[in-house]
């Protein structure tokens, strides 16, 4: 979210868009707001991938799952910690938890999550790692232009440019 | 030229059109040579300050993220304009009030989940009651009613033409798009388009007419030609059989007097290694003119031997005629991102100020094979600053300067055309230009054309492929050099707007163009930014151009360059605009629809005329 807030200000501070910024792995763990632990939801409570990051729309994002859908099992699991009770100020309030993010896809690229996991049957942890065995998310995969070109070039996907971009 | 032989002239390469009229905008290049010039001159200099926002047409079907971009230039023919719309719908309509009286949507309303693809516009064709506009989407052409916005079912299948098909090349899992409007003559749509220039296997450029009624390919010519045609052996061994790329994307012209069609052709692939495809590399980077009924080639001139910067054609070539020692002379003027102007006769391809070919340096890149020479034109002088020595490093701030240094001292640099390094290299002019698909805007009463121009670096780092892939060497950076806050690399002025004389070769004017707000309130001087989309003039003494990064719309004075009038526009007008008379007035329109470079995505079209 704060990234997100950092590029909205740049789009409306007339500035150029930021400089590519090398991608460095593993990534530093982010601080987040709340300590959430993909490896306790998926090994402990059994969910998959999508049942929380669930693809609306034309499936272009894996969105993450509004406090209020937490809350659904929350409501009884673990309700006395510390950071359920702060999660559940976040869904009273109808706030946002200011998730640090850790993958984003530039606004000029056209990735659709939906052709890939679902149509084209690409596991999560193909871009994004073991997931599921951690309890602390940092950026383990590359995401760049070269690796996005190699699996297109290996699974016989196009690499033209307009494929992904809509403007040259 | 006089007036009179500019408008006899805009009525033959018009010819298309049951009424030319030269105060309507009826091509993409505002006429079928890409002038972009408008014979209206009821906005002038002398009431431009009066010019206010007429109407928004809204297209309705942005999207922020991912986001859309509008390109389009639209058209206006009969008393209709038709534009393309943010996720390439065609649609047609009333440029007297913005409101929509039909739309085409090649999807018939079914999502996508993929790029909608480019689309600078569409292209109006008429023979007896049938009125026809043929718009592109990613790779196929539909053949549209101009009148009811209905598929023409007789044209190629119920209407739709899959330029995958007919290439004279094995397509299996190769892409195809084609990005600027197709161009027709007499009964014949013709297309350009292509593969990408990657590594990877791409699809060739190959150039198509095609029968506009039926959509039956009625010739082909080979960009990259095969065995016993004109230019096969600037192609080394089987090199020919895989290269792809050599595309014409950014637009073609035609001369209908002369029967003939102008393309600028890109880059070949690979388009940063040409080891494997050792020679001169015909027809890349080639000013190509065919003649439009056969396709045979009339002649051709390369723009860069060997092409290994990316350097393609990126504007389409524009017909002139132009005024040299007292002689009208018909000209082919050709852009490059370079920055280079060059000048050719039409009828021949001969430069009409001289050309040297300039030895380079060679290439130290295993396997490669750099051509030993490079054209060079003596005049005009260069549009954009060329070569990245070290009083060229940024020097907007300490910081800047020192972030920057540190890529230039681990990169090799130097003149245009330093070879590629493994390790790194600055290329600049980048391959965004320079000068880019706006192109030029030609005023034939001045003499004179003036074009935009970026100062753009970029730095090319190879890899060596690996045996899966297929390939000698791939890339891990091709990115552009920027300072740490994103500001370009290379000292300000970052953008201009330069006017050339056409009879001397040199400039009549040269300002610099746009302005980052923030530097300004640092106390750095005027800095221009780079900007996307092309000129127009007009016969009111006036250029229109928007594209810059702080988002205004600007007239500028056709004799002098002062600015005379700027709006602010809520979205980068990354389009180039147009210019025609509507209901007694005179309306200049541009796409303002940002989606890149920072800029918002949204979904306009603004109309400015006189209050």
């Amino acid at each position: 979210m704060r990234l997100f807030l950092l590029v909205a200000a740049l789009a409306f501070a007339q500035k150029p868009p930021p400089p590519p910024v090398e991608e460095k792995l593993p990534g530093t763990p982010p601080e987040q707001p709340l300590a959430f632990s993909h490896k306790t939801h998926v090994t402990a409570a059994k969910l998959k991938c999508q049942d929380c990051h669930t693809m609306s729309g034309e499936g272009f994002q894996a969105g993450i799952p509004k406090e209020s859908f937490c809350m659904g099992c929350h409501v009884a699991i673990k309700k006395e910690s510390p950071q359920i009770q702060k999660l559940a100020s976040f869904a009273k309030e109808k706030k946002a938890v200011p998730w640090a993010r850790i993958y984003r896809v530039p606004d000029i690229i056209w990735f659709s999550h939906s052709v890939h996991a679902k149509d084209k049957g690409f596991a999560c942890d193909t871009c994004h790692g073991p997931v599921g065995e951690r309890d602390v998310l940092f950026k383990e995969k590359p995401t760049n232009m070269t690796n996005c070109m190699a699996c297109h070039a290996a699974h016989k996907a196009s690499n033209g440019c307009d494929f992904c971009h809509a403007s040259q | 030229m006089l007036r009179r032989d500019f408008l006899a002239a805009s009525a033959a390469a018009a010819s298309i059109h049951a009424a030319p009229n030269p105060k309507e905008w009826q091509v993409y290049g505002g006429d079928a040579g890409a002038a972009r010039y408008s014979a209206s001159s009821l906005i002038n200099k002398k009431n431009v300050s009066r010019l206010k926002q007429a109407w928004i047409h809204h297209t309705e079907d942005a999207s922020e993220r991912p986001a859309t971009v509008i390109e389009c230039t639209p058209i206006v023919v009969d008393g209709t304009m038709y534009l393309t719309t943010a996720k390439v719908k065609t649609r047609a309509v009333d440029p007297v009030t913005g409101r929509t009286k039909w739309t085409f949507d090649p999807l018939r309303g079914q999502q996508s989940r993929s790029a909608p693809g480019i689309s600078r516009g569409v292209t109006y064709w008429q023979q007896g009651r049938d009125k026809r506009i043929f718009s592109v989407f990613r790779d196929q052409v539909y053949s549209i009613d101009a009148v009811t916005g209905e598929l023409d079912e007789k044209f190629a299948d119920k209407g739709v033409l899959d330029l995958k098909l007919e290439l004279d090349h094995d397509m299996t899992g190769l892409s195809f798009r084609h990005t600027t409007p197709v161009v027709v003559f007499e009964d014949l749509v013709i297309t350009g388009g292509g593969g990408g220039e990657g590594p990877y296997p791409e699809a060739p450029g190959h150039i198509r007419a095609w029968d506009a009624r039926t959509g039956k390919r009625r010739w082909i010519f080979h960009t990259v030609p095969k065995p016993g045609e004109f230019g096969h052996d600037s192609w080394s061994g089987d090199s020919w059989k895989s290269t792809g790329g050599t595309n014409c994307w950014a637009g073609m012209s035609v001369d209908a007097k002369r029967g003939i069609v102008f393309a600028g052709i890109g880059s070949p692939s690979f388009d940063f290694y040409g080891g494997n495809r050792k020679g001169a590399n015909l027809f890349g980077n080639c000013v190509l003119a065919l003649e439009c009924r056969t396709g045979k080639r009339v002649w051709h001139f390369q723009t860069v031997h060997h092409d290994v910067w990316d350097y393609d054609l990126p504007a389409q070539p524009a017909l002139l005629t132009i005024r040299q020692k007292g002689k009208a002379v018909d000209a082919v003027v050709q852009v490059t991102k370079q920055g280079f102007v060059f000048f050719l006769d039409r009828a021949t391809g001969k430069p009409l100020f001289p050309v040297e070919e300039r030895p380079i340096p060679k290439s130290d890149v295993e396997g490669e094979e750099l051509w030993p020479t490079q054209p060079v034109p003596l005049k005009p002088p260069p549009v954009s600053r060329q070569g990245f020595r070290e009083d060229e490093i940024t020097n907007i701030s300490p910081e800047a300067h020192a972030h920057v240094r540190k890529i230039w001292e681990a990169a090799r640099t130097g003149d245009l055309f330093t070879p590629v390094a493994k390790r790194g290299v600055l290329i600049r002019p980048g391959f965004r230009g320079g000068p880019l698909w706006g192109g030029l805007a030609y005023d034939p009463e001045r003499n004179r054309i003036f074009v935009g121009s970026d100062e753009w670096t970029n730095r090319i780092i190879l890899r060596d492929g690996t045996p899966e892939e297929g390939f000698r060497y791939g890339l891990v950076d091709r990115a552009p050099v920027t300072d740490h806050e994103g500001y370009p690399a290379v000292k300000p002025p970052w953008g201009y707007m330069t006017a050339i004389d056409c009879d001397s070769g040199d400039f009549k004017w040269r300002v610099v163009n746009g302005e980052f707000e923030e530097l300004k309130k640092r106390g750095i001087p005027k800095t221009g930014t780079p900007s996307h989309g092309g000129a127009i003039c007009t016969a009111g003494g006036l250029v229109f151009k928007a594209g810059t990064f702080d988002r205004k719309f600007r007239a500028f004075d056709s004799d002098t360059g002062d600015v005379l009038w700027e709006h602010q526009l809520d979205s980068g007008g990354f389009a180039t605009p147009c210019s025609f008379e509507a209901g007694g007035k005179q309306y200049v329109v541009v796409a303002a629809a940002g989606g890149k470079d920072g800029s918002k995505a949204t979904d306009e079209f603004v109309a400015f005329s006189l209050a």
